[in-house]
């Protein structure tokens, strides 16, 4: 059995990985990697849990070969704060609580971190198509919708 | 299973070649993934071809739009060139699936796909592109028209490989649009989509027409009887009306999990009059 060769920028980090070929990058993450933050929903690429930044774009790590992974940098859930410190977004989600069951939240939160970093001013309906791709089956839309529109007129740190 | 990722076109044939028939080719991975997880595709060799190099380009000159084959779905999006020349290609790309799927997903390996309601073919039929093939024995350049077989199956051959896909120059008052129903608008597939691309003339009469329908056959169609109706006609409200009508006959949709052959029906005259009056805008604008 052949195994993919993947080296990557994970959160920051150098990581080399030898995967299944067929292996998907939400499996990598959660599986070989224990990075649990990003959540495995629809498996299908219709759900958005699994949200990940692939060199700064959101993407489907569900509907995403590992091996494709080699030579990019991938950025979850787990790489955006600190243990002291919340990244903005998961501070304003948490006061407004924007979430209920928090299934979506990881997912919700690559996506709005991908949209402020090359737009940091949206507008709403900007706001709403850059999570369309985002189920959130609490349906809590207007809440997130509200933290984002507060983290961005603050500004990102 | 043997997993190779060539870097080039030429090492990518050969590594097809050499696998005989029994290698899947997966680029961007958003269909093939569930292919090969719950759909029982068992491979013995995945070839990645994500990575070729040059494929990944929208350029155009005198004779039109030339897409490489591993150009994302997203990358259509907000191009200015598609913006101003290839409204339809724009639409379609806007509303395909999600944002985390059109940075995944090719134009190529959409069309490849040959889903009956995919929404990259009728805009492309509707701007009378091509698609170039290549394979060992060189390449060849295959209209849209002639392009899909039916659900999944295409007239590319094994070992073929789409390298790019070409859109001749629309011209001077030119103009074409996509419309489609969906019950969301995103991460929905469509019910009905129709694609129009239209020249006029000075006196705003029609001087070509193409259509083309999504999710109303086993694969997308050209709609020739709106195409003869309109040909001579001047685009007014009252002929975009009538031209919806007449695309009723130009499709026997079926009945599915997402809508009855009867509603497809009723929608089909809706969609035809939404997106040609886009079109002319675009044409005149």
């Amino acid at each position: 059995m052949t195994k993919a060769e993947v080296r990557a920028t994970i959160n920051g980090r150098e990581r080399e990985l030898r995967v299944d070929p067929w292996r998907t990058l939400l499996e990598m993450l959660r599986d070989d990697m224990e990075l649990t933050g990003t959540k495995l929903g629809c498996e299908a690429g219709e759900c958005g849990a699994c949200t990940v930044l692939m060199d700064g774009k959101p993407v489907v790590s569900c509907m995403s070969l590992a091996a494709d992974a080699d030579g990019r940098t991938i950025e979850t859930i787990e790489g955006i704060s600190t243990a002291e410190h919340l990244h903005p977004l998961q501070d304003e989600f948490l006061k407004l609580s924007a979430f209920q069951c928090g299934y979506c939240a990881p997912g919700m939160i690559m996506s709005s971190k991908a949209l402020l970093e090359h737009n940091p001013h949206p507008t709403e309906r900007e706001i709403r198509e850059a999570i369309a791709g985002n189920l959130c089956r609490c349906t809590a839309y207007v809440g997130i919708v509200k933290a984002i529109q507060n983290v961005a007129a603050e500004g990102v740190s | 299973m043997d997993y190779l990722r060539p870097q080039t076109v030429a090492e990518a044939l050969a590594a097809i070649a050499q696998a005989g028939g029994t290698a899947t080719v997966i680029a961007g991975g958003t269909d093939i993934i569930g292919d090969i997880k719950f759909r029982g595709l068992k491979p013995t060799a995945l070839i990645n071809i994500n990575r070729l190099e040059g494929l990944r380009y929208i350029t155009e000159d005198a004779s039109g739009l030339r897409i490489g084959a591993l150009t994302n779905i997203q990358d259509l999006v907000g191009n200015p060139i598609i913006v101003k020349s290839y409204t339809a290609l724009g639409d379609a790309g806007e509303r395909f699936a999600s944002l985390q799927v059109r940075n995944l997903a090719t134009v190529a390996g959409s069309l490849g796909r040959a889903s009956p309601g995919g929404d990259m073919a009728p805009p492309l039929m509707a701007l009378g592109a091509s698609v170039i093939a290549v394979s060992p024995s060189g390449e060849r350049e295959i209209d849209l028209v002639d392009f899909f077989l039916g659900p999944r199956r295409t007239v590319l051959r094994p070992g073929e490989l789409m390298r790019e896909i070409r859109i001749p120059a629309p011209g001077p008052r030119s103009g074409s649009a996509y419309a489609r129903l969906s019950y969301r608008d995103v991460l929905d597939l469509c019910i009905v989509g129709v694609a129009s691309g239209i020249k006029l003339d000075a006196g705003n009469r029609v001087t070509s027409a193409r259509l083309a329908l999504g999710s109303v056959a086993p694969r997308p169609v050209r709609a020739a009887n709106v195409e003869a109706f309109l040909l001579g006609k001047e685009l007014t409200d009252e002929v975009i009306r009538e031209a919806g009508n007449v695309s009723s006959q130009d499709a026997n949709p079926i009945s599915d999990q997402r809508a009855s052959a009867e509603y497809r029906k009723q929608m089909m005259p809706v969609l035809t009059r939404r997106s040609l009056a886009r079109a002319r805008d675009a044409a005149l604008g």
